[in-house]
C-alpha cells in the first residue's frame, strides 16, 4: 500500500467514524450545518458563536414583542366589536335572554 | 343520518366505551413493532463481521457503550419477561387454562393491558432521561423556546382542540419513547454498520464510505421517524374520540416531533464542545423550531390522523404509509442534501456569518421547505372543512332552541380573532379563573358542534360521544341548573 493511498484512507475512515459515531474531527473548517442522523457533520470549525447565541436572544425578543404589542394593541383599539363580544359573553352566562340576531346587539 | 331538534341523537350500539375496544390491543402491537425493530437491530449487530485490528484505524470504530445504553439493553429484556408473562397470565385466564381462579376483572385486564405497554415501552425512556437528566442546563436553555412553539402548535386548532394532556402526552412521547428508541437503534446501527462496510479486503474504499454515508442516514431516517410515528399511532388507537381527522394528525405529530427535536438538540448539545452550542441552539431551536423533525412527524401525523374517515382498510394503509413515506423519505433527504450544501456554503458566503444567519436559513428551506408547506396547506385545508361543518352545525344547535349555543355566538364561535381577542380581555378582567371558564366553555361549544358535524359525515364511527352528554356540559358550564336543562328554552325565532 502507498503512503498516499495510506494517508487517502486514514481520511476516509476519520471522516466515516465522524459521521458514523460523531466523534468531533479535529480538521478544522466551517461553521457546520445541523444534521438529524445521530453523527456530527464532518467539518465543524470556528463559527460565531456570540453571533448565534445573539441572533436566537434576537429573534425569540423579536417574537415576543411582536405578539405583545399586536394584543396590546388590538385590546386599546376603541373597536365597538370587542366591547360587544365581552356584553354578549357576559349575557350568555348571566342567563338572560340573548338578542335573537345580531343586529339587535 | 337525522334526528328530530332538540332530540338526543345517538349512534346505534352501544355507547362508546372510554377506551376504544381495541384501542389497548392496537398500542400494544405498535409497541411490539418497535420491540421487534430493536430485536432486529440487536441481531444485525451480533451478526455484524468482526472489525479486526489489522489496521490501525480501526479503533475508531471500537468505542465503548454509553452506560444508558448498556442500562437499555438489560432493561428492555426485563421489560420484555414482564411483558411476556403478563400476557401469559392474560392468556391463560381469559381461556379458562387456570379452572381455580376466579375469573379476571375488567379493571384487572386493563390494568395487565397497561402494565404489558408499559413494560414495552418504558425501558426506551432510559436514554433520554440520562441525557436531559445530565444536561440540566442544556435543557432549560431549549425548554421556553420548544414550549413556546407547543403552545403554538396547540393554539393552531383554530375551532375545536384535542384536549391538553393529549397533546402533553404526544410531546413526552416525543421526548422520551421517539427519542429514546431512536437513540437506541442509532447506537445499535454505530455498532454494526462499520463491521458490514470495512470487513472486507477495503480495496475501493471511497465506494464503501460513499454506501456508509447513503446508508447510515437513511437507517437513521427510518427509525427515527418509526418511533415518533409509533406515538401518534398509539395516542390515536387509545383515544380515537379526540383525534378526529387530519388536523388532529397533524398537531398530534407536530408535538411529536418538538420532543423529538428537544431530546435531541440536547443530545448534540452534549455532544459538541461547549464554544459549538450558540450555533446549535440557532440551528435547531431557532430555523430548525417548526422544520424537519416537526414536518415530518406532522406529515405522518395527517396520514394517521385521516384514517378517522377512510372506510376501506385499503385506503387506510394508504394514508398512513404515504405519511409515513414522506416523513422518512424527507428526513433521508434533509440530512443527506444539508451535507452537500454545507460543502459549498463556504463558497456562497464570505463569511461565517453570513453563512450561520442567512445560509443556514437558506439550506433549511431548501431542505424541508417542501414538507413545511406540505404540512401547512393539510392543516389549512383541514381547517376549513372544519370552519364549514362547524357553521352548519353550529346553525343547527341554535336553531334546537336548547340554550347550548345560540345565534349571537356563532360568529364570534367562527371567529378565532374574536375569541382570541375576548380571551385576552376576559383574563384582563376576570384573571386566570375567568379566562379559564371561557375556553372550557367555548371548547364545549365547539366540540358540541363537532361532533354533531362528525355524526353527519359519512364513516361516522361509535367513538363519537353522546349528543346529550355533549349538551349537559357545555349548560353545566354555563351555569344552568339541572332541573332547568331537562326542560326544552324556547324556540329561537327564525335566523334572519
Amino acid at each position: 500500500m502507498t503512503g498516499s493511498r495510506i494517508v487517502r484512507l486514514s481520511t476516509l475512515v476519520a471522516a466515516a467514524a465522524t459521521l458514523v459515531l460523531g466523534t468531533p474531527s479535529s480538521a478544522s473548517a466551517q461553521c457546520a450545518a445541523p444534521t438529524y442522523h445521530g453523527g456530527l457533520p464532518l467539518w465543524i470549525g470556528t463559527c460565531p458563536e456570540t453571533v448565534a447565541g445573539g441572533a436566537s436572544a434576537a429573534v425569540w425578543v423579536l417574537i415576543v414583542l411582536t405578539a405583545g404589542l399586536w394584543a396590546a394593541r388590538a385590546l386599546a383599539r376603541s373597536d365597538s366589536g370587542g366591547t360587544t363580544d365581552l356584553q354578549l359573553i357576559d349575557r350568555v352566562f348571566d342567563q338572560e335572554e340573548p338578542p335573537n340576531t345580531e343586529d339587535e346587539r | 343520518m337525522s334526528a328530530a331538534p332538540g332530540a338526543a341523537s345517538t349512534l346505534p350500539g352501544k355507547a362508546p366505551a372510554r377506551l376504544p375496544r381495541y384501542g389497548l390491543a392496537g398500542a400494544i402491537t405498535v409497541a411490539l413493532v418497535l420491540s421487534a425493530v430493536y430485536a432486529a437491530g440487536q441481531i444485525l449487530f451480533w451478526s455484524a463481521p468482526e472489525l479486526t485490528s489489522r489496521t490501525t484505524w480501526i479503533k475508531f470504530f471500537l468505542l465503548p457503550e454509553p452506560v444508558p445504553f448498556r442500562v437499555t439493553r438489560v432493561v428492555l429484556l426485563i421489560g420484555w419477561g414482564v411483558a411476556a408473562l403478563l400476557g401469559l397470565g392474560l392468556l391463560l385466564t381469559r381461556r379458562g387454562g387456570v379452572p381455580e381462579r376466579p375469573v379476571p376483572t375488567e379493571q384487572t385486564v386493563l390494568a395487565c393491558q397497561y402494565g404489558i405497554l408499559g413494560a414495552l415501552l418504558l425501558p426506551f425512556a432510559v436514554m433520554p432521561l440520562a441525557g436531559l437528566g445530565g444536561h440540566l442546563p442544556q435543557l432549560l436553555l431549549c425548554l421556553p423556546p420548544t414550549l413556546a412553539a407547543l403552545l403554538l402548535v396547540h393554539r393552531a386548532q383554530l375551532y375545536r382542540r384535542m384536549p391538553g394532556w393529549l397533546l402533553a402526552a404526544g410531546f413526552g412521547w416525543g421526548v422520551l419513547i421517539g427519542g429514546g428508541f431512536g437513540l437506541v437503534m442509532i447506537t445499535w446501527m454505530q455498532r454494526s454498520v462499520p463491521g458490514y462496510f470495512m470487513s472486507g479486503p477495503w480495496e475501493r474504499p471511497l465506494d464503501g464510505v460513499r454506501e456508509l454515508y447513503t446508508l447510515f442516514p437513511l437507517g437513521t431516517a427510518v427509525v427515527t421517524e418509526l418511533g415518533k410515528a409509533a406515538g401518534v399511532a398509539v395516542l390515536f388507537v387509545l383515544f380515537r374520540r379526540h383525534v378526529d381527522g387530519v388536523v388532529s394528525g397533524v398537531v398530534l405529530g407536530a408535538a411529536v416531533g418538538l420532543g423529538f427535536n428537544l431530546t435531541e438538540t440536547v443530545h448534540y448539545l452534549s455532544l459538541v464542545s461547549p464554544a459549538h452550542r450558540f450555533t446549535q441552539l440557532w440551528d435547531r431551536q431557532v430555523v430548525g423550531l417548526l422544520t424537519a423533525h416537526v414536518a415530518f412527524t406532522a406529515l405522518a401525523g395527517a396520514g394517521i390522523g385521516a384514517t378517522r374517515w377512510l372506510l376501506s382498510r385499503r385506503d387506510r394503509m394508504l394514508a398512513i404509509g404515504g405519511g409515513l413515506l414522506a416523513a422518512t423519505g424527507g428526513h433521508f433527504e434533509a440530512d443527506v442534501v444539508l451535507m452537500h450544501l454545507d460543502g459549498r456554503r463556504a463558497d456562497w458566503y464570505p463569511n461565517e456569518t453570513l453563512g450561520l444567519l442567512v445560509g443556514i436559513p437558506v439550506m433549511t428551506a431548501i431542505t424541508s421547505g417542501v414538507f413545511v408547506a406540505l404540512y401547512a396547506l393539510i392543516l389549512r385545508c383541514g381547517l376549513r372543512a372544519q370552519a364549514v361543518g362547524l357553521t352548519r352545525a353550529l346553525h343547527a344547535e341554535a336553531v334546537c332552541g336548547l340554550g347550548a349555543v345560540t345565534e349571537p355566538e356563532i360568529g364570534l364561535l367562527l371567529s378565532p380573532r374574536r375569541r382570541l381577542l375576548l380571551e385576552l380581555r376576559v383574563w384582563r378582567r376576570d384573571g386566570t379563573a375567568g379566562l379559564r371558564h371561557l375556553l372550557r366553555f367555548q371548547q364545549a361549544q365547539l366540540d358540541l358542534a363537532t361532533q354533531h358535524w362528525h355524526r353527519e359525515r359519512p364513516g361516522a364511527d361509535s367513538y363519537i360521544p353522546e349528543e346529550a352528554k355533549l349538551r349537559e356540559r357545555v349548560l353545566e358550564l354555563k351555569g344552568v341548573p339541572a332541573s332547568a336543562q331537562s326542560t326544552s328554552l324556547p324556540t329561537q325565532e327564525t335566523l334572519s
